[in-house]
């Protein structure tokens, strides 16, 4: 396994230097560097001072050397307004994370669990239900969800949250989806009717428990302006500890994560459909039934670890290349994440310094997930053997 | 599994099993014939009775047929859509007509400059079925094509050219739609479908290669080996068709994904650019 990581990674670097290449020549002929200058007073010496510091004079290939050779020594040069770029990327690096970790999990957990039930109850209810919503947030522009969102659900939460309140139609309807919930939990097709009613029952009444909670609870407080549209984290904010901010990132987290976490769990959960039902029907499983094995066990046990391998890749080549920001969601709801960072380096303005670095994390980010990737496989599937 | 260095001719096979000690020149040519037409009409036979067998199968599925007729319906209509509807989708309204909601005379209403939205869509809609269905057809080719070659060769050439579908993930589409649109002058849709084709392949590739890699050690290969198929005709006759079902299901995943980055693409100014949105 050691020696397999260690080959992995030495693969890593040449391929990383080529990408490197590679990159490099689209963000050195991405465009005029000195587009946003021109036309300005004084531009002459502007522009000047921008092409000596940006070595714009020299060829393609001597800033390339010029580049690696910073690059290597941890010096990322800096950008057309002359600040450094190092710190400016880490920052973006942290933030995206900040956007991009909770909503990857959540969107692993609730692809992969809805996508395991609906497998295992194929053509139930539930089944198609989760395979409508699939449907519906796959075939959904990023942008126009997060609009959606922004504009309706937001704008309406949050005036709604200045003085909460349920009906009584609401409670009524909440209630009723509980029982539901119960009904399915319940179980599929073999279960009889009484054990299902009585779950849905269950379910009913732990609705109406937790609504009558709810609203004694929200009864008379006020939440103006609870969801942030726009930005991370408001500026003047700087308690001593993580956790005195932590309030307020999660108000303005909400929106892009859950935009985030929609659109990639209608991915998982259809991969995680497909890739279950493929091993219900193998023949180890059958081999594992006829031993006696206990449903539940054959489907934890023995089916759900192969059938998280390509789910598993889905998620390490979205993870990596998530890093590399988030753009139109980041754009959206106004995040100075990687994804701005490259918005603004390379589409906006033309800053070959700044699109560079952004773009070798992305590269660097893609390959190390990759390698996870295939690790991930030999732990999932003993039949694989990484060598 | 053995490997067969060189593959044997079905003359050999048949001298090793001890079948046949002595070929009269006759009998040789026959074999020879047989392998020529004998695999070919036996292909061609099954495969027509195997297309009737599908589209009986498909015809008989109503949720199929459903999706069928509104699919070409809708096909027809980002096509031939624009010549029937009565206003182009350049014609400008009068001001009193002009950001309506849907009514009457513009079903889907005007927006602010005084367009048809009805025209509008129609004409958006053509493009980004075109954009999808031309890079359907590259990127799944390209997929197929690397992906056999890969997975059925394996070793050095498996390894070197997935380390290029390695080394094309790294790249993000969005660095290399920036810098195409603005170095290609006149880049019309084409462009557009070029870009994203050059994103998209490497998926298919995956996949192909693992089907090919699990399917090149079944037993019908080793039979097509042992009598002396070639490598090409084995990739593309007797592996393809068994891998084909993936392949159908990426490349129909890879239309509807090539229609969702090319808005996304516009959304960021990189695609194509009003009215063809």
């Amino acid at each position: 396994m050691l020696a397999f990581i260690f080959r992995r990674l030495l693969i890593a670097i040449p391929m990383i230097f080529i990408a490197s290449i590679l990159v490099f020549l689209l963000a050195a002929n991405a465009g005029d560097p000195l587009e946003d200058l021109r036309g300005r007073p004084n531009s002459q010496v502007a522009m000047a001072a921008r092409k000596q510091q940006l070595n714009l004079d020299k060829t393609v290939p001597e800033r390339y050397v010029i580049w690696v050779k910073g690059a290597i020594r941890g010096d990322f040069g800096k950008d057309s307004g002359g600040r450094e770029i190092l710190p400016q990327v880490s920052n973006a690096i942290l933030l995206t994370l900040r956007l991009v970790l909770i909503a990857v999990l959540l969107s692993v957990v609730l692809g992969v669990g809805v996508g395991v039930i609906s497998a295992v109850r194929q053509y139930s209810g539930f089944d198609y239900f989760s395979t409508f919503m699939a449907f519906l947030f796959f075939a959904m522009p990023v942008f126009w969800f997060a609009i959606l969102l922004r504009e309706f659900a937001a704008i309406e939460l949050n005036n709604w949250l200045r003085k909460p309140s349920f009906s009584a139609v609401f409670s009524v309807v909440i209630g009723l989806l509980f029982g539901l919930v119960g009904w399915f939990v319940a179980g599929g097709e073999n279960v009889k009717l009484k054990r299902k009613a009585i779950f849905a029952a269950g379910g009913l009444v732990v609705g109406f428990v937790f609504m009558l909670g709810v609203s004694s609870w929200v009864d008379g407080k006020s939440y103006p302006k609870f969801l942030k549209i726009a930005g991370s984290s408001t500026t003047n904010i700087k308690g001593p500890f993580f956790f005195d901010r932590l309030g307020d990132y999660v108000k303005y987290m909400v929106l892009p994560t859950v935009t985030l976490a929609v659109i990639s769990f209608a991915v998982y959960s259809r991969f995680q459909r497909a890739s279950m039902l493929e091993t219900l029907s193998s023949d180890y499983v059958r081999t594992a039934r006829s031993k006696g094995i206990s449903h539940r066990r054959v489907i934890f046990r023995h089916a759900f670890r192969t059938a998280l391998i390509p789910v598993a890749t889905q998620i390490a080549l979205d993870f990596g290349a998530v890093i590399g920001g988030a753009i139109i969601t980041e754009n959206i709801f106004a995040w100075k994440g990687m994804g701005s960072l490259l918005r603004n380096s390379i589409i906006k303005d033309i800053d070959p310094n700044m699109a560079m670095a952004v773009l070798i994390v992305t590269a660097i980010s893609i390959v190390i997930f990759n390698i996870i990737a295939d690790i991930a496989y030999a732990y999932l599937d003993p039949r694989i053997r990484v060598a | 599994m053995p490997e067969f260095k060189k593959r044997p001719t079905a003359k050999e096979v048949l001298a090793r099993t001890g079948t046949d000690k002595s070929l009269t020149p006759l009998e040789d040519n026959r074999i020879e014939a047989s392998e020529a037409f004998g695999v070919e009409r036996e292909f061609t036979v099954a495969a027509r009775s195997q297309a009737s067998m599908i589209v009986r199968r498909f015809f008989r599925h109503k949720l199929a047929v459903i999706s069928l007729f509104i699919f070409v319906f809708l096909v027809f209509v980002a096509f031939f859509g624009g010549r029937i509807w009565h206003y182009r989708y350049s014609q400008i309204f009068p001001t009193a007509e002009s950001n309506r909601a849907p009514y009457g005379k513009h079903p889907f209403g005007t927006d602010e400059a005084g367009y048809d939205v009805l025209a509008q869509t129609l004409r958006g809609m053509q493009k980004s079925v075109q954009i999808a269905l031309v890079v359907a057809l590259f990127s799944t080719t390209m997929g197929v094509v690397v992906g056999a070659i890969s997975g059925y060769l394996r070793g050095i050439t498996d390894n070197v050219l997935m380390r290029l579908v390695d080394l094309v993930l790294m790249i993000p589409g969005i660095a290399l739609a920036a810098t195409l649109s603005r170095n290609v002058q006149g880049g019309d849709w084409w462009l557009l479908a070029i870009i994203l084709s050059l994103t998209t392949w490497t998926g298919t590739a995956r996949i192909v290669r693992g089907e090919f890699l699990s399917l090149r050690e079944k037993e019908f290969v080793e039979a097509a080996r042992a009598l002396g198929t070639k490598d090409r005709r084995i990739i593309f006759r007797h592996i393809l068709p068994n891998a084909m079902g993936s392949i159908i299901v990426t490349a129909t995943l890879i239309v509807a994904g090539a229609m969702l980055a090319e808005t996304a693409l516009s959304y960021l100014g990189l695609g194509v650019k009003p009215p063809d949105t």
